[in-house]
């Protein structure tokens, strides 16, 4: 089967069969930010009536604050409780998960995210639409190497691969469904059996080298601190965030009531370290009060802060940022500017 | 589904008391799940339908009930400052690193406030005196803008000054009617004072320019950056190192924090 195939195969299996299609729904992982299928724009996490001898809180059963009147508890859409699967999940997509890993994850663990990451299927393959702003080979990554995923296709070979439990059950599933498929893929997962073994985690090597690229950038930046760059990227900065919003591995919150007569709610959406509010405070002041400071911040988090933490880097080199900053900004002067990429050289190939 | 670390608990207010005109003094008695705190930590306040704040937690872990002194500066707090004992708050925490009370065993304590920067040394300076036995001499120098600002007017004009067990220092930034104390700024009362570095460890709590230049006068009265600790203020969310908001470096205020030695925050560039 081919690559290209995947979301069609799924689709017609959909189709077929209404049991598949009320349970599951089909995600582009190209077309969308894949971090907002586990970290939505907004969460509501906690619903409550004040009463005269105190308040009430209520279960919330879905995550989305996009109802009229601040109640929420009237939304029956049922594609809301329906398993997400994101098809064409890209080797920078899936990383930069692992830094939504990282934060959320850890102690103490979100279970907002937790349930969504446990509960959704990512069927990761390699990238197909490599871009003149890419620059995932600059940060280590293969394009062309699928990663992570609970379902993998490998264009190579053309093979769909269940690579979790929870994928290969998927699979199963869709296969019981639609029988014409059955013997073929099975076939192919018999013949990806010892790759798979090998490529669902990183191998040492792999890692090894994903630490020695963070630890030299890090290292690079401490002696950053005083860089004219900062001033030129803060001279031509909007302060927009535009670039957090479309970046893959932006995770930063904030936490918001709404509240309407006797009932409220609690919910966190996606904030930027970009705008100045983010971290002012009463009486005026402000930590990082320039645009410089919180430029440097973003780009410090992403190849300084996070490397000291964990030894990988923020960064997945996706470009977004680089397409949709209204200024060009990206991290892609601050990688020349440590020379790690030649001017005009972005180490791969275009298509 | 586990339990949701930004879900507060329900918690109700039991009594209120005013400091100065516009700071408050919340007991909180807090839920039972609630974990005792070391002092210094802080936690979460929830009035439901309005927001959160972070505000330390100003008893000492003996006491049952949790108190919090609060400023009026903004939605949250002014919400707070209009409310009645018995009302239900939410309340999650502590957060936090607190005070290394276990590392100063043996020291002599010297505390430095300014105006609502009382509030997270107060649990400290009243953890220090019931236990007594475990540190040496303590002092306290507080100051702030006028002698209505001055908050927790029992603990600094009877409880501390009729105490033997602590020296309390007072000071107020301008010449008020009926203050016969010491005016000026704090760092300079603390340059008069000039405590020896001797065996001491100094913490410093209150406004950012305030703590910037107590600093340098601690270290110009030969107190090394380990002997220095202060509690930073930064904005923030979540409390539990994941909103992103209160980062110095690679550290996150509210969860490696608000605690740090200066020798940290040289480490982190913050001085
Ligand atoms: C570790 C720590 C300990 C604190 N301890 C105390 C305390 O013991 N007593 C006390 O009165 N206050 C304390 N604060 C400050 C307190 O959290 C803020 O004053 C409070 O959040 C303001 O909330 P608000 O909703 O009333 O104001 P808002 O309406 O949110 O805002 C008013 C102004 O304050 C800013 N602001 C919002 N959140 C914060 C914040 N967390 N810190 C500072 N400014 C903020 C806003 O940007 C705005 O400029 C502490 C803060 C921290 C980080
Ligand atoms: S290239 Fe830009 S958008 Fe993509 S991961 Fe890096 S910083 Fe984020
Ligand atoms: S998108 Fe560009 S202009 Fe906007 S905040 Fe980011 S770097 Fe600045
Ligand atoms: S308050 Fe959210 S990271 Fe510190």
């Amino acid at each position: 089967m081919k690559l290209t195939d995947i979301k069609k195969v799924l689709e017609e299996a959909f189709e077929k069969n209404e049991k598949l299609e009320e349970k599951y729904n089909i995600c582009d992982g190209e077309k969308e930010n894949i971090k907002s299928f586990f970290f939505p724009q907004t969460e509501k996490y906690l619903e409550f009536k004040r009463t005269d001898k105190g308040t009430e809180f209520f279960p919330v059963n879905n995550g989305l604050v996009n109802d009229s009147d601040g109640t929420g508890s009237d939304e029956t859409d049922g594609a809301k409780e329906k398993i997400n699967v994101v098809v064409r999940a890209k080797p920078c997509s899936v990383e930069a998960l692992e830094v939504f890993d990282y934060v959320f994850l850890s102690e103490p663990v979100d279970p907002l995210y937790k349930e969504k990451r446990e509960k959704t299927i990512i069927i990761s393959s390699s990238c197909r639409e490599l871009k003149n702003s890419c620059f995932c080979t600059s940060v280590g990554i293969d394009p062309y190497k699928p990663v992570g995923g609970d379902v993998r296709i490998d264009d190579s070979t053309g093979g769909v691969v269940g690579v979790t439990p929870k994928g290969k059950d998927f699979l199963e599933e869709i296969f019981e469904a639609d029988e014409s498929k059955k013997s073929e893929i099975q076939k192919l997962e018999v013949d990806q059996e010892s790759d798979l073994e090998k490529g669902n985690v990183k191998t040492s090597t792999e890692r090894e080298a994903e630490k020695d690229l963070a630890n030299r950038l890090k290292d690079k930046l401490d002696n950053m601190q005083d860089s004219k760059l900062w001033d030129e990227l803060s001279l031509r900065c909007l302060g927009c965030g535009v670039c957090t919003y479309y970046c893959p591995s932006c995770h930063c919150f904030d936490v918001c009531d709404y509240y309407k007569k006797d009932t409220g709610s609690r919910y966190r959406a996606w904030d930027s370290c970009m705008f100045s509010e983010f971290t002012s405070m009463a009486g005026g002041h402000n930590p990082r009060p320039t645009k410089k400071d919180r430029i440097k911040n973003r780009f410090y988090h992403k190849f300084n802060y996070l490397p000291k933490l964990y030894e990988k880097l923020g960064c997945v080199g996706c470009g977004k940022c680089l397409v949709h900053c209204p200024v060009g900004i990206s991290p892609l002067t601050l990688l020349r500017e440590m020379g790690e990429i030649e001017d005009e050289d972005k180490s791969i190939s275009t298509s | 589904m586990k339990t949701n670390p930004l879900v507060p608990a329900k918690a109700k207010i039991v009594s209120i008391r005013e400091e100065t005109s516009d700071i408050k003094t919340f007991e909180v008695e807090p839920p039972p799940e609630f974990p005792k705190h070391i002092p210094g930590q802080c936690a979460m306040v929830s009035v439901f339908g309005v927001g959160e704040a972070l505000f330390s937690i100003t008893s000492p872990p003996e006491e049952d009930n949790l108190e919090f002194s609060i400023k009026k500066t903004g939605k949250v707090t002014d919400e707070l400052h209009s409310m009645e004992a018995g009302t239900e708050i939410g309340l999650r925490g502590p957060y936090g690193n607190g005070f290394p009370v276990e590392e100063v065993k043996g020291k002599n304590l010297l505390f430095i406030g300014g105006g609502i920067g009382l509030a997270p040394l107060r649990s400290l300076i009243k953890y220090a005196l019931n236990n007594k036995e475990d540190y040496g001499s303590l002092q306290l120098i507080y100051g702030a803008r006028t002698p209505d600002d001055l908050a927790f007017k029992k603990d600094i004009y009877e409880n501390w000054p009729n105490n033997s067990d602590i020296s309390v220092n007072l000071s107020v930034d301008v010449e008020s009617p009926g203050w016969d104390g010491y005016v000026g700024f704090v760092p300079q009362y603390l340059e008069e004072l000039s405590p020896s570095p001797e065996d001491t460890i100094t913490f410093t709590c209150g406004p950012p320019i305030m703590i910037k230049f107590v600093v340098q006068g601690l270290e110009k009265l030969g107190f090394t950056p380990s002997q220095v600790i202060s509690t930073l203020e930064y904005k923030m969310k979540c409390g539990v190192g994941k909103c992103g908001r209160c980062n110095i470096g690679e550290q996150y205020v509210c969860k490696d924090g608000p605690v740090f030695t200066l020798e940290e925050l040289k480490e982190l560039n913050y001085f």
